[in-house]
C-alpha cells in the first residue's frame, strides 16, 4: 500500500538536483501520520488509496485522479505538499537556495524594510462629503490645515 | 433534566469585537452586564507560530474557516450555496483571534450610499456620530498609522507609527507616486513599539495564526482585561440556542447550553446580539414563537437578508528579485483609495481600495498563495523558486450592495453539537461587482506592473475570503426595510438589540472591524444615556 502512495507523491514531488523527490523525505508516511488527526482525513486517504490501488497500472496516476477526482486529488495535494514542504530537509533547501531562514516565525521574526516613501499627494483632500453640514465643515477646516493634528476632544465637538 | 434559571441586567451574546466593546463600555459607565461566549479564552501558547510544523497549523486547525477547521466551538456553516466561504473564530476574541488587523475606517459618503449615489441603502447615522467612537476605538485597540491621510478625514495622531512598507510596499509606493495614485501607509491594530505588556511587531508574517508578540491587538487582549476588571461578567462554553420572548413579545432572556450539556435559561432586561452576521442570524431565526414566527423581531422579513462580503479580487505580482514576500504583517502595508468614490464615468457604482499583502511561507506558496498556478510534477520545483519570496499581492476590496437574495437561513437539517440547526449561505456576486471586478484587476495589474514586477497572475475573487461579514440585520429608519434602528434596537422588540456587522446598511469598500465596534460603542452610550440601563 505505501508502494503506490510513494510513486502517486513522486509523480507530485519528483525531485531534482537541488530538491529531494517525495520518497526521499517519506513524504507517504508523513501524509498517514497526518491524516490521523481527522476522521475526514482519514476516509479521504482510504479512498485515495482503494482509487491508487484501482489504477495501480496507469501510469501516469496522479494526472488520472486529478481528471476523474479533482476534490480526492484535490486533498491528497495538499496533504502531500503538506508533508513535502514541513519536512526540515525540504525547509534546508529553501534556505540554502533563498534567503529565507530555517525557522519558525516565531520568536525571532524578520527584519522589514522600513517606511521610507513619502506619499504624493499629501495636501490635497480626497474624500467626499456627505452632503452634511458637519462634512462640509470639516472639509474646510482639513484643506486650511491638512497636517494640523486634531485631538480627541476636537473630533468630539463634530457629533451632530 | 433540570434547567437552571438566573437573572441579569444586561446580557450579551458573544465576545467577539462588538461584543467586548459594548460590554467595556456599559461597564465602564457602572452597569451591570454579563456577556455569554460559546468558545473559550486562547491561552498564550495558542500562538502557533513559534512551531516547526506551524504551516501545517495554517491550514488544518488554525483554518479561518469553521468547517475546515471543526473546533468543539464551532457551528456548521452551510456554504454550498456560497461562492465566498467562511472566514471567522468562535471564543474570546472572536474573529479578532485571527483577523489580520487592518483598520480603515469607513468615508464620511458610505453611510449615505443611496442618497448619493442611488445604490443600495443610507444608514441612519452619519460618519460624524461615529468619528469620537473611532478615536476611543484606536485608543483601546493602540493603532499604528501615519497621521494626516488626505483621502479621509481627520483623526487624532495614531498610536505609534506605521508598519514598514517591506521591499516590494516600497516598490509599490515608489510606483503609486508615478502614477499619481493615492495611498497612505495602512492603519492597523498592529503596535510598532511596545506598549505595557505589548511588543512591538517584529514582522515575523502569519498574523492570522494569532501574535505571540500581542502586537497585533485582538479583543481577549485589550477590551476584556479592562471590561473585566470594571466588573462586566464573561461565562465561556456558553451556546445559545435562542432568544426568549413572552406573550408582549418582549425578549426576556436566552436558552442556552454549556460544556457539559447542561441546559440554561438566563432573563435578561436588555438582550443584545453580537454573534457576527452569520451567527447573530442564526440565533434570531431559530429563535421564532408564536408571537415571532419568522424568527425574533423578524415582521420584516429583513432578518438573515442582504448579507454583504466584499468581493476580493487579488493580483500577485512576481519579481525577479527577492523581495522577502514571507516577512512582514501579512495583510497590509499601504491602503489605496484611488478609486474609491463613486464616478459616474465607470460602468459600476461605488467604488474599491487596494491595499498591499505579503506573509507567504512555503507551503501556502506551493498550494499557489493567493493568485498563483503552481503546477506539481516535474517543473514543481523550478516554478516554486521562480515564485517564493518574488512576489506581492495587491488585494481589491470591492464594495458590495446589498441584495436581498444574498442571504444567512438557518436549516435543520444539518445541527450543531447541541441540536441546534445550521446556518446556511446563499451568496452569489452581482453584476455591479462584477464589472468592478474587472476595473480593480486591471489596475492591480497596471500597478504591480509599473512597480517592476515581471509578470502578473490573478483571480477575480478569493473564494476563502468571506471574513467580512454585514447588512443580515440591517440598521433603518424604517421597520418595513431594516431590523434595527439608529440606536441598534429590533423595532419590532425594543429590549433587543443587534451591535455586530449584522447591522450595516452598507457595506462601503473596507475591512468593518473599527467600524462595528464604534457603532457597539455607540449603542452602549444610547442605551444609557436613554435611561434604559
Amino acid at each position: 500500500m505505501s508502494a503506490i502512495l510513494e510513486r502517486f507523491t513522486n509523480e507530485l514531488l519528483p525531485g531534482n538536483g537541488h530538491w529531494p523527490s517525495a520518497s526521499e523525505i517519506q513524504v507517504s508516511s508523513t501524509m498517514q501520520k497526518f491524516a490521523e488527526r481527522d476522521s475526514q482525513q482519514q476516509v479521504m486517504l482510504a479512498q485515495l488509496l482503494d482509487f491508487l490501488e484501482m489504477h495501480n497500472e496507469t501510469a501516469a496516476v496522479a494526472a488520472a485522479l486529478e481528471m476523474k477526482d479533482p476534490d480526492l486529488f484535490s486533498f491528497a495535494k495538499v496533504l502531500a505538499f503538506e508533508a513535502y514542504y514541513t519536512s526540515p530537509k525540504v525547509r534546508d533547501v529553501i534556505a540554502q537556495r533563498s534567503r529565507y531562514a530555517n525557522r519558525p516565525p516565531q520568536p525571532a521574526g524578520f527584519q522589514v524594510v522600513p517606511h521610507a516613501v513619502t506619499p504624493w499627494n499629501q495636501d490635497a483632500i480626497l474624500w467626499r462629503s456627505d452632503g452634511t453640514e458637519r462634512s462640509e465643515i470639516v472639509l474646510k477646516m482639513q484643506q486650511k490645515d491638512p497636517n494640523k493634528t486634531w485631538t480627541v476632544e476636537e473630533i468630539r465637538q463634530w457629533q451632530p | 433534566m433540570t434547567v437552571l434559571h438566573d437573572e441579569v441586567n444586561v446580557l450579551v451574546v458573544g465576545a467577539g469585537a462588538a461584543g467586548a466593546a459594548f460590554t467595556w463600555r456599559l461597564a465602564s459607565l457602572g452597569v451591570e452586564v454579563t456577556c455569554l461566549e460559546q468558545g473559550e479564552w486562547q491561552r498564550p501558547e495558542s500562538s502557533l507560530t513559534a512551531l516547526k510544523n506551524w504551516e501545517s497549523k495554517r491550514i488544518s486547525e488554525r483554518s479561518p474557516n469553521p468547517n475546515i477547521r471543526r473546533n468543539p466551538a464551532d457551528y456548521p456553516i452551510l456554504d454550498d450555496t456560497s461562492i465566498i466561504k467562511p472566514a471567522i473564530y468562535n471564543g474570546v476574541g472572536g474573529s479578532t483571534i485571527l483577523w489580520s488587523a487592518h483598520t480603515p475606517r469607513f468615508r464620511p459618503s458610505d453611510f449615505r450610499v443611496k442618497s448619493l449615489d442611488g445604490v443600495g441603502a443610507d444608514w441612519p447615522i452619519t460618519y460624524w456620530d461615529l468619528a469620537e467612537y473611532y478615536e476611543i476605538n484606536d485608543e483601546i485597540m493602540g493603532t499604528s498609522g501615519l497621521h494626516g491621510d488626505p483621502g479621509n478625514p481627520p483623526r487624532a495622531p495614531r498610536t505609534t507609527p506605521p508598519v514598514p512598507l517591506g521591499i516590494a510596499g516600497s516598490r509599490i509606493a515608489k510606483a503609486l507616486n508615478e502614477l499619481k495614485w493615492h495611498w497612505w501607509p495602512s492603519d492597523g491594530n498592529i503596535l510598532t513599539q511596545d506598549r505595557g505588556s505589548r511588543r512591538a511587531c517584529n514582522g515575523c508574517g502569519p498574523c492570522e495564526m494569532g501574535c505571540a508578540t500581542g502586537a497585533r491587538a485582538s479583543v481577549d487582549i485589550t477590551y476584556w482585561p479592562e471590561a473585566l476588571a470594571l466588573g462586566a461578567e464573561l461565562r465561556t462554553g456558553a451556546t445559545v440556542r435562542r432568544v426568549l420572548s413572552d406573550a408582549a413579545g418582549k425578549a426576556t432572556g436566552v436558552e442556552w447550553v454549556d460544556i457539559t450539556g447542561q441546559e440554561h435559561i438566563t432573563h435578561a432586561n436588555i438582550v443584545v446580539m453580537a454573534g457576527n452576521g452569520i451567527g447573530t442570524p442564526r440565533i434570531l431565526l431559530n429563535s421564532a414563537s408564536k408571537e415571532h414566527p419568522r424568527g425574533i423581531g423578524n415582521s420584516s422579513d429583513q432578518l438573515g437578508r442582504n448579507l454583504m462580503l466584499h468581493p476580493i479580487p487579488v493580483v500577485t505580482g512576481v519579481f525577479d528579485e527577492d523581495v522577502e514576500s514571507w516577512s512582514g504583517n501579512d495583510a497590509f502595508a499601504l491602503l489605496i483609495q484611488e478609486f474609491y468614490e463613486n464616478d459616474d464615468t465607470r460602468d459600476f457604482k461605488r467604488g474599491y481600495e487596494m491595499q498591499v499583502t505579503r506573509g507567504q511561507g512555503p507551503l501556502v506558496t506551493a498550494l499557489g498563495g493567493f493568485s498563483l498556478d503552481v503546477p506539481w510534477g516535474t517543473d514543481h520545483h523550478d516554478v516554486f523558486e521562480q515564485y517564493f519570496g518574488r512576489v506581492a499581492t495587491v488585494a481589491v476590496t470591492c464594495e458590495d450592495l446589498p441584495h436581498p437574495n444574498n442571504k444567512v437561513t438557518i436549516d435543520s437539517t444539518v445541527t450543531d453539537r447541541f441540536g441546534i440547526p445550521a446556518a446556511r449561505m446563499w451568496y452569489e456576486l452581482e453584476e455591479n461587482s462584477k464589472r468592478m471586478i474587472t476595473h480593480g484587476v486591471k489596475s492591480a495589474t497596471d500597478l504591480l506592473l509599473k512597480a517592476g514586477a515581471r509578470e502578473t497572475y490573478a483571480k477575480p475573487f478569493a473564494p476563502a475570503a468571506g471574513f467580512h461579514l454585514m447588512g443580515t440585520a440591517r440598521m433603518g429608519n424604517d421597520p418595513r426595510e431594516s431590523f434595527v434602528d439608529q440606536a441598534c434596537r429590533s423595532h419590532d422588540v425594543p429590549n433587543l438589540l443587534v451591535i455586530d456587522g449584522s447591522v450595516f446598511a452598507s457595506a462601503a469598500a473596507v475591512n468593518p472591524t473599527p467600524t462595528l465596534q464604534a457603532v457597539a460603542l455607540r449603542a452602549a452610550d444610547l442605551l444609557r444615556e436613554d435611561a434604559l440601563v
